[in-house]
């Protein structure tokens, strides 16, 4: 396949105008919310989260598919919001368990979404095709509704999370020490959960679950190596969730790579980035 | 001095029995805490005092009796161990200004904390170390963070559990002495755990003697706890040995 060239990119710039903004604000609000996902040791919170708001999108389409749109269940957005928010509630219950026992529920819901979907996507039909641009992510073209959606939920929970920043913060890093200090430790984690949770399953459905996996964990991985303290992580991870989304979407047009795995890389190329960073200044200052 | 002379209570357990899973580990505990006291919580290790002191801050429920924090209570803890994740970025000053948030505080925006902030280092004897990442400091310079975030709040009470554990002996002192210095000078009250009892002796005001294997429990002023003859048939004289309690029972929890 011949590579369409950056000229032509910016030349069609009309056309990935939306899908590049969608791709910045997700990769942004994705990247900020990493943050926590990885001080807070749950990676893998994000991966099962992903599959299960594909299973909420899978689970629509088979509904529609053999008993007609008659039911809410048949909005893709509704049912993946549900089964996401159902699906992060029962693991929020289980916070007191120990870590062993929590990976181990996080893995059954990670099989249990995508197990789930991958059998309602033989029983959908043409479905299928949209369960796989889910799964691995095809955001070429995002429609107005789609990038309103992205920029109404990106507002609500960047506004969350400025709000209430030292809360979550604080559960975070030190539970134990809010918690006596009087901090409403457990309203903190269920809504940073639930935050979490709403913000891939609105996202998932427009990118798909791999760039979502990637923005929630990546960017934060970069930039808790490369700041000096915690709140300039959540601003660094915000920035190159961002770049990581825009300029992912431009070298899937360019090298004709597919959107997801593409904006995938471009995270993965940044951790890596991050680590020489890392290496320079920790050999500049030993030196 | 009459008991109506005397600060008002701080704390107040009555039949506190703590433990895990609804069983007690300790016959009941009736303390009553006021201000400016220095307690030690006393014992071998895994004798019950950490659950104790967790009990105390609601990190477990007791299994009977009450507890109950008086109203002018602002308590402010140092653990055993803190979370210092060498991969979490975190200098001196954001990890002792994590401290100042209390109760909804969280939400509101906050004016002076830079001062606060200052002002808990100078207290702690680590304003030196601004700057520095918490994860390179020494495990004494640590210690003397960790204390550094409990005070920036302005607590009335100082729960400490096991301090001065990974510090040499020259460390331990200096860090006791800069809690006496708090309590003598500001009226901070202390309950501080630690199996090394050398560090209470001419400082605690009051002590908790528990013993989860011989099911004991003795309270009271420091100097009748230490010569109570149920301690001393049972585990000696106290606070000769550097290692304490520890001494006499081998090391390790």
């Amino acid at each position: 396949m011949q590579d369409a060239g950056f000229d032509a990119f910016f030349e069609a710039w009309e056309l990935f105008r939306d899908p590049i903004i969608a791709g910045s604000l997700v990769g942004a609000v994705l990247g900020l919310l990493g943050v926590y996902v990885v001080l807070r040791r749950m990676v893998f919170l994000s991966a099962a989260l992903s599959q299960c708001a594909s299973f909420g999108v899978a689970l629509a389409l088979f509904t529609e598919a053999n008993w007609g749109a008659t039911m809410m269940l048949t909005s893709p957005r509704f049912a993946s919001l549900i089964v996401t928010l159902a699906t992060a509630t029962l693991l929020s219950w289980g916070r007191d368990a120990t870590a062993a026992r929590r990976d181990s529920w996080l893995g059954f819901a990670f099989l249990f979404g995508a197990a789930g979907t991958l059998a309602l996507a033989t029983r959908i039909g043409s479905g299928n095709q949209e369960i796989q641009a889910i799964l691995f992510g095809s955001a070429v073209a995002v429609l107005p509704n789609d990038l309103l959606t992205v920029a109404i939920g990106s507002i609500g929970i960047l506004g969350l999370h400025v709000w209430w920043r030292r809360g979550f913060l604080q559960v975070s890093v030190d539970p134990e020490a809010a918690f006596v200090r009087g901090l409403p430790v457990r309203l903190l984690e269920v809504m940073l959960l639930l935050s979490i949770a709403l913000a891939i399953s609105l996202f998932t459905q427009i990118l798909g679950a791999l760039p979502v996996f990637a923005f929630s964990v990546l960017p934060a991985m970069a930039a808790l190596r490369v700041s000096i303290h915690v709140p300039m992580a959540l601003a660094v991870a915000a920035a190159l969730g961002a770049a990581s989304g825009s300029i992912g979407y431009a070298f899937a047009f360019v090298y004709g790579l597919p959107v997801g795995a593409s904006q995938a890389l471009v995270a993965l190329a940044i951790v890596v980035g991050s680590e020489f960073v890392r290496f320079a200044t920790r050999r500049r200052g030993s030196t | 001095m009459s008991s109506a002379a005397k600060p008002s209570a701080l704390l107040t357990t009555t039949g506190l029995v703590v433990g895990y899973e609804r069983r007690g580990i300790l016959p009941p505990i009736d303390v009553t805490v006021r201000r400016g006291e220095f307690w030690a919580i006393v014992g071998v290790n895994g004798s019950g005092k950490t659950t104790f002191l967790r009990t105390l801050l609601g990190l477990l429920v007791p299994v009977a009796g009450s507890l109950e924090w008086g109203p002018e209570s602002r308590v402010s803890y140092v653990a055993q161990r803190s979370e210092f994740d060498a991969s979490v970025p975190n200098r001196i000053e954001d990890f002792v200004r994590a401290g100042f948030d209390r109760d909804w505080s969280f939400l509101r925006f906050r004016h002076g904390d830079r001062r606060a902030v200052e002002q808990a280092v100078e207290e702690a004897r680590c304003g030196h170390l601004m700057g520095q990442q918490v994860s390179s400091l020494s495990e004494g310079q640590k210690g003397r963070v960790r204390l550094a975030r409990a005070l920036v709040s302005s607590p009335n009470v100082l729960i400490l559990d096991e301090p001065t554990n990974a510090v040499d002996s020259v460390t331990e002192h200096a860090i006791f002495e800069t809690l006496d210095e708090l309590r003598r000078e500001q009226g901070v009250t202390l309950v501080v755990v630690s199996h090394r009892t050398h560090v209470f002796a001419g400082r605690a005001t009051h002590a908790i003697f528990v013993d989860r294997d011989g099911g004991a429990v003795l309270t009271g002023s420091f100097e009748d706890v230490v010569k109570a003859p149920e301690l001393l048939s049972r585990h000696g004289p106290l606070g000769g040995h550097p290692d304490g309690l520890a001494s006499r029972r081998g090391s390790g929890e």
